[in-house]
């Protein structure tokens, strides 16, 4: 219709007027009478009724908080491009409760980060300024995947404060549930992974506070990280911060629409009461609840009948929304939401080791679905986990050359992801597949009652060295022995599995190791070492007096045997100690049975003359059977079990326990006696946890796989195993060797708890390539210049090392064994799908890219010993480069020469790369990288496990002398490179051992 | 952060008074302090929450009139004044997506974060503008109805007041603006369907 006068509109609006006043169904009668023939003007009322009686909440809430967000915006856009310390804002992400969030580019380190511009009033109150900065910098020190890296606090010119956190490229966990409703599995995933986080935060006392989908980031690749540690407010400071605000609590919004953080506010939040750790479980629950069924646990149109629903009301049970949910799953979120914290979770461990269990057993089920025969695939095939797992299950069955990315989105494909967490769980499926079908079918007997794999998660985290663990009776504390943050004083600890810090036993300036905790749980008996004498000395569990039961004789000669536990193993009587002394100099140690009330000593076995040693005494939980390990020749340390009498001597023959591994240590029976854990594998440092059983009727089974698992302790009640996980941690260190910061501290770029080696600048210096075993396995990572941004390149689940970059910086080359033995693989790193570039079932190794593009070169078994080889680096035949031997490849910078390590292991020799005269360049080296002027290299004195510190040093081609490149304090390590500009060199340089403690649970 | 307000009362009064220059002044002050009042209220940690509908107006009413000697014209001229930063923000903001998407721009605007969790966003601000430049034409009273209550948060009692009209009359005009106004921006959507 055309332009509707002021008149006619007056005449329009008193007709729908008196037409609204009258009964619908007399409307039609009244318009007849009052428009009198005017069939436009009648056209135009009715449809402005139908219009009013479909108005459905139009306009019905104001615009204000988005009018408010827009106002907002106006003012990021004039931020865009300006400076706000050296960072230039690029882009505004977001605003969100605790600032306006801008994209921003580091203009001094070239990365991009999110900058979050903070709350003014936080500015006003230097308190809480100061314990805000201080929080910030508690939660920078996270060092976890699932953690937002915290760089940086900084102050702008108007007094603002700003945030600089790593930047994550993904979505928010409210934004990925508003657009793709999360299937079961990935919910589980998620909520993994934010308990992983949470682990890490409350293990180093930081209580997140306000967990809820707004401060998860899922990554495009599926990695989720946990925002704002931390940063949310104390439970001490009011709920509204700002008194002027004059907030009630009361705001209508639609119904449904979440209303910020109160909806995960956990009771004694929402009361004010004072918060813990355990206020992170009850909204990590909230959360959990709202991934799996699309509906938020607690519901309310005003915040207050939110609180009300919290504090008084159960959320609808999870079938409720979904018909197939696990029974499990509703404990699990059940027990998340207790209303009295104490009949909570009270650790977020526990919640995160029950969510990984169930999620592996969903695995598992699926896995063995898979393998099922087809006619029986209805049964738990309704559960969406099922087939994502099922496609896995193939994958991983598959040897392709061509191994899936890593990098794709959640949504769509949950399948080929492989987040950090999943490799968890994939090494027990990998595990399962190495054991084979006997195993497989014999857990399909037990099937949905056995938990489908080990699964193990840290007990202690501090730095240094915690082993020899033992565990009480019951399973409640272990005892370990540790050397302090400084690793300087070895003593007895405790901790509460569970529980807090761990509590002091000892503080004798000698060693203290190898802890054997009573079976009354009542005692702790432990060693002392005195250099030539060791002490036997007896401690309450709780702490108390110490009391010396007796001295044995020191075997420092026998390296394995007094450096893993046991060391000492009680009676079932609490009455004896069974430990290693020696009866004569001129005899090999062997046990002994020593009274703990009088001292007295009594001879328990007698090693035959060619036998080294005898030691790791274990008594059975029944005091029937001692099992012990026997050194029957250098470095080969046998399982041995002994029948023992009730008065614990000698009461049947030794008997070998012989499953053909060469060297077998650290015995623990388990809790029923049927069973010896221990640690057996190819030497020292090369082997894992193995379950050993008595009767020798079936084979052994390993336990444990990732790193070094050593030293297991078994509760004879509560079903757990406690183990030392050793890792070395080495991290990688940037050396400036030319400039005039030249003798510089070194400055660490990348670290984690794990190690990271063979670090590369790429071509331009933006990228840093590199590998850890930070995510369980050796992998590929790469991170920016400044070692910010780490993201792991693949996801081949076994060892992969060496990587090179092409000179495009956007591909990579490394080794992997993936395939049983090592070849060659290159990977783009945004598409993240490995090729692999040789196939010939010899050794590949430590490939590199000729600074030209043109080649890689290579070292090969493939004569029979490792020579150099190089191949077309766009694909073609490989040809041999040395004939005399050589290893560890490098080019000059010039793309012409290849230096390269001879067979020696220690000189640097050097030859044209199609191949000719081979000429010794240097040597002894541990590790070498070539610069255009000369060498930088570590001198020799380093062995693996008993490092020193070595200087790196510099050989000038041109004077052929050497001199000092730089000072370094630390241990160095391996992987030695130099920056394209030459102005740093990158090592990975070694921290002192770190062993951590490792609990299983249900362990059966 | 700290700058005292504006004498807006005085602009209000110089404005009533004829004064045309006061206008644009008022129009910043009150863009100045509804934006402070906005950034305070969106740094909250509970953002949700503490957006109260009227808050924001209010407050920053409170803030800019002097109680002691407003007028009630005055009143109404802020609350209008208001209502118009508002709807011309969501206009502008609305707009500059509008050519964002157009220039392929993938860049996220923090309105779309926030839109997650607000209500009633799935608005075309552009068209509902230009609807009520229409309505203003048919109606200037029914026009700054819809601005009062939607755009400054303003309650039934409160508009009345302001207006200095009967609830009565604001509910009945209230009532129909909606109606109209509603079938205007589906005769839109149905315009760009076909």
């Amino acid at each position: 219709m055309g332009r509707v006068t002021p008149e006619r509109w007056q005449r329009i609006k008193e007709m729908f007027e008196a037409a609204l006043e009258r009964d619908s169904s007399r409307r039609a009668a009244f318009l007849d009478e009052v428009c009198d023939g005017d069939v436009a003007l009648r056209r135009e009322v009715e449809s402005l009724i139908e219009s009013y009686e479909k108005e459905n909440g139009f306009l019905s809430t104001p615009v204000i908080a988005a009018a408010a967000s827009s106002l907002l915006n106006e003012q990021a856009e004039s931020l865009l491009g300006q400076m706000v310390g050296h960072y230039k804002i690029l882009a505004p992400i977001g605003v969100g409760g605790m600032g306006e969030v801008y994209l921003a580019q580091d203009t001094r380190l070239g990365r991009q980060v999110a900058l979050k511009l903070l709350p003014t009033y936080l500015s006003g109150d230097s308190d809480r300024l100061r314990r805000f900065e201080q929080e910030a910098r508690a939660a920078s020190s996270l060092n976890h995947p699932n953690v937002c890296m915290i760089h940086e606090v900084g102050e702008m010119e108007d007094g603002r404060h700003y945030m600089v956190m790593e930047h994550v490229a993904g979505v928010t966990l409210r934004q990925q549930i508003a657009s793709h409703p999360l299937k079961l599995g990935q919910a589980l995933d998620v909520a993994t992974q934010i308990a992983a986080a949470l682990v890490a935060a409350h293990g180093a006392g930081i209580v997140h506070r306000d967990i809820k989908p707004e401060n998860v980031m899922v990554r495009n690749d599926g990695l989720i990280k946990v925002l704002d540690f931390g940063l949310a407010k104390r439970s001490a400071d009011p709920i509204v911060p700002d008194s002027q605000a004059h907030t009630n609590l009361l705001v209508n919004t639609a119904p449904g629409v979440v209303m910020g953080t109160v909806a995960y506010m956990s009771p004694e939040q929402a009361r004010g009461l004072e918060i813990d750790a355990r206020t992170d479980i009850w909204s990590l629950g909230v959360v959990l609840y709202e991934m799996v069924t699309g509906k938020v646990a607690f519901a309310g149109t005003t915040s207050s009948d939110l609180i009300v629903s919290i504090l008084d009301r159960e959320p609808l049970p999870l079938s409720r929304h979904l018909p197939d949910v696990p029974a499990e799953l509703q404990r699990i979120v059940s027990k998340a939401l207790r209303k009295d914290k104490e009949e909570r979770y009270q650790v977020v461990k526990d919640l995160f080791l029950d969510l990984k269990s169930l999620k592996q057993e969903l695995e598992f089920e699926a896995r063995l679905q898979h393998s099922a025969p087809p006619e029986s695939s209805g049964e738990i095939g309704s559960r969406e986990v099922t087939g994502d797992i099922a496609h896995q299950a193939a994958h991983v069955g598959q040897q392709t050359k061509e191994v899936q990315p890593a990098r794709t989105t959640l949504g769509a494909e949950f399948p080929n992801r492989k987040p950090l967490l999943w490799t968890a769980g994939i090494v027990g499926v990998l595990l399962l597949l190495a054991v084979g079908a006997w195993y497989l079918s014999r857990l399909m007997t037990k099937r949905g009652l056995t938990p489908p794999a080990l699964t193990a998660v840290p007990l202690t985290t501090d730095p240094g060295f915690e082993g020899m663990p033992s565990l009480s009776p019951d399973g409640s504390q272990v005892a370990f022995a540790s050397g302090g943050p400084q690793t300087d004083n070895f003593d007895i600890y405790v901790k509460q599995i569970g529980g807090g810090p761990p509590r002091r036993l000892t503080s004798d300036a000698a060693v203290d190791e190898f802890p054997a905790w009573s079976p009354d749980g009542r005692s702790i008996a432990f060693i002392r070492d005195q250099g030539e004498k060791l002490e036997v000395i007896l401690i309450p569990s709780f702490g108390g007096p110490e009391r010396k039961i007796a001295e044995t004789v020191a075997d420092h000669s026998n390296y394995i045997l007094s450096r893993d536990p046991p060391y000492l193993s009680w009676s079932a009587d609490n009455k004896y100690l069974v430990t290693t002394d020696r009866a004569s100099a001129g005899e090999p140690p062997s046990l002994f049975v020593l009274s703990v009330v009088t001292g007295e000593k009594r001879r328990l076995t007698t090693p035959p003359a060619t036998a080294l040693s005898d030691g790791n005494p274990a008594v059975s939980p029944d005091g029937r059977t001692l099992a012990f390990v026997r050194i029957i020749s250098e470095g080969s340390p046998q399982l041995y079990v002994l029948p023992l009498s009730e008065d614990y001597q000698s009461a049947g023959e030794e008997r070998h326990l012989d499953f053909s591994q060469p060297s077998v240590i650290s015995p623990a029976w388990t809790a029923n006696g049927q069973e010896i854990v221990c640690f057996a594998g190819q030497r020292w440092g090369e082997g894992r946890l193995l379950r050993v059983p008595l009767s020798g009727s079936e084979k052994p089974q390993p336990l444990a796989s990732v790193g070094l698992d050593l030293q297991p302790t078994i509760s004879r009640q509560g079903n757990r195993l406690v183990y030392a996980h050793w890792t070395g941690d080495s991290d990688i260190w940037r050396v400036e060797v030319s400039g005039r910061a030249r003798f510089s501290a070194p400055v660490k770029l990348i670290a984690s708890t794990r190690w990271e080696d063979s670090a590369r600048y790429s071509q331009d210096g933006s990228k840093i390539v590199f590998s850890s075993n930070r995510s369980g396995h050796s992998e590929i990572w790469d991170c920016n210049g400044d070692g910010s941004n780490p993201v792991q390149l693949t996801s081949l689940q076994s060892s992969s090392g060496s990587p090179r970059w092409f000179p495009d910086g956007r591909r990579v080359v490394f080794d992997s064994d993936k395939e049983g033995h090592t070849e060659v693989y290159a990977t783009d790193i945004t598409t993240l799908v490995p090729h692999r570039l040789t196939n010939d079932s010899s050794d590949n190794v430590t490939p590199i890219v000729s600074p030209d593009g043109k080649w890689i070169y290579f070292a090969s078994r493939r004569t029979g010993r490792f020579e150099i080889w190089r191949m077309p680096a766009e694909g073609g035949e490989a040809m041999q480069v040395t004939r005399n031997g050589g290893s560890w490849p490098q080019v000059s910078p010039d793309s012409k020469e290849v230096y390269y390590v001879a067979p020696n292991g220690v000189d640097v020799w050097q030859v044209a790369g199609a191949g000719g005269k081979e000429t010794r360049v240097m040597g002894p080296v541990v590790d070498f990288a070539v610069a255009a002027e000369g060498i930088y290299f570590i001198e020799i004195g380093i062995r693996l496990y008993i490092r020193s510190t070595g200087d790196l040093k510099f050989f000038s081609f041109a004077k052929g002398t050497t001199e000092k490149a730089a000072d370094i304090k630390l241990q160095m390590g391996t992987g030695l490179s130099v920056s394209p500009d030459g102005r740093y060199v990158l090592a990975a340089l070694w921290d002192p051992f770190v062993c951590d403690l490792m609990l299983v649970e249900n362990f059966h | 952060m700290t700058t005292s307000p504006p004498n807006v009362t005085a602009m209000l009064r110089d404005w009533s008074n004829g004064d045309r220059k006061a206008q644009d002044q008022l129009f910043r002050a009150v863009y100045n302090e509804l934006h402070r009042q906005a950034a305070r209220h969106l740094r909250h940690e509970n953002p949700g929450l503490s957006l109260q509908t009227t808050d924001l107006i209010h407050e920053a009413y409170l803030r800019l009139i002097d109680q002691q000697h407003v007028e009630w014209q005055n009143r109404l001229h802020f609350f209008g004044i208001a209502a118009q930063v508002m709807r011309r923000v969501l206009v502008d903001h609305a707009r500059s997506r509008q050519a964002a998407k157009r220039g392929g721009s993938d860049i996220r605007l923090p309105l779309e974060e926030a839109m997650a969790v607000l209500p009633g966003l799935d608005l075309d601000f552009v068209a509902l503008d230009e609807a009520l430049v229409k309505l203003a034409e048919m109606d200037p009273q029914q026009s700054q109805i819809v601005d009062l209550r939607f755009f400054s948060g303003l309650s039934v009692e409160e508009t009345a007041k302001v207006l200095d009209v009967s609830e009565r009359t604001v509910k009945r005009d209230w009532n129909v603006a909606k109606a109209w106004l509603r079938r205007e921006l589906s005769r839109g959507d149905g315009a760009r369907d076909t």
